[in-house]
């Protein structure tokens, strides 16, 4: 399977050094799309197929928390994996993500290679 | 142990675990403020919230700024950053060590921060709360951070 993947975050180094790391990873990369938070990702869902997301966090306007409610609750969007880039992985934080319906995370800081193992899990899946 | 020799420790802590792992850049050593004298610092900070409220601030000169910025973009030594895009990397930086920061005291709440971005001195002077200090030393110079918490 081909991944066509959405990364949101609102820092521009981040999103720059996820999409490097991607490209990189020898995964099956067809495309990579970026958003700078919530509202600018899902404008990126209604216009382009995307089969795998890794969102941050904290970011203005939209934040993940509320980016994910809204994927996971349109129908044609819920199916969609969804990694979240966290700096907590307290269980607080964990938890939260999981009833939000994230399929997994990704702890800061992280090598390519963590980011790797948690893309292919997914895809096994 | 006391607070402040806990607080302290948890900023070594973070440091070591973030600029390691995504900056290369292992710290060497570390000390208590003040931090490196230098006539060209570069400060981000942001606010956080969640059981405690405060601010975390990081102050490192501009050569040491663009070096970790080349690393965390991995690029080389010889190439050149614009200040934005080095101020963009030391955001995401101050972001981790927060997060990181933050994840260690063991608080059952989440906390939420805000965007990073670049203060002044006064900013950074002039911090609410009890404030926590600590200065890394890495190969590509040295690295301030502070935590100020509001009572």
């Amino acid at each position: 399977m081909s991944l066509r993947v959405l990364v949101v975050d609102d820092s521009p180094a981040m999103r720059m050094l996820l999409k490097k790391i991607l490209n990189q990873s020898g995964l099956p990369i067809e495309n990579i799309l970026d958003a700078s938070d919530g509202v600018e990702g899902l404008i990126r869902l209604r216009d382009n197929p995307i089969n795998l997301i890794l969102s941050d966090i904290n970011m203005p306007n939209m934040d993940g928390e509320e980016f994910v409610r809204q994927v996971k609750a349109d129908k044609a969007f819920r199916e969609i994996p969804v990694l979240m880039i966290t700096t907590d992985n307290s269980t607080a934080r964990v938890l939260r993500l999981r009833q939000l319906g994230a399929q997994g995370y990704i702890c800061k800081p992280f090598t390519p290679e963590m980011v790797k193992a948690k893309v292919l899990g997914l895809m096994s899946e | 142990m006391v607070i402040a020799e806990q607080m302290a420790t948890n900023l070594r802590d973070a440091a070591n675990s973030v600029l390691e792992m995504m900056f290369m850049a292992p710290v060497l050593a570390d000390q208590e403020f003040p931090p490196p004298n230098v006539s060209d610092p570069i400060l981000v900070g942001l606010e956080f919230v969640g059981q405690a409220k405060g601010s975390f601030t990081l102050a490192v000169s501009t050569t040491t700024a663009e070096r970790l910025a080349l690393n965390f973009m991995g690029m080389s030594m010889d190439e050149h950053l614009d200040r934005q895009p080095v101020i963009e990397v030391l955001g995401e930086l101050a972001n981790m060590l927060c997060g990181h920061f933050l994840g260690q005291l063991n608080f059952h709440e989440i906390f939420r921060l805000s965007t990073p971005c670049e203060i002044s001195v006064e900013t950074f002077a002039t911090a609410r709360g009890h404030t926590y200090q600590r200065t890394v030393h890495l190969e590509q110079g040295s690295l301030s951070m502070q935590v100020a918490v509001e009572e």
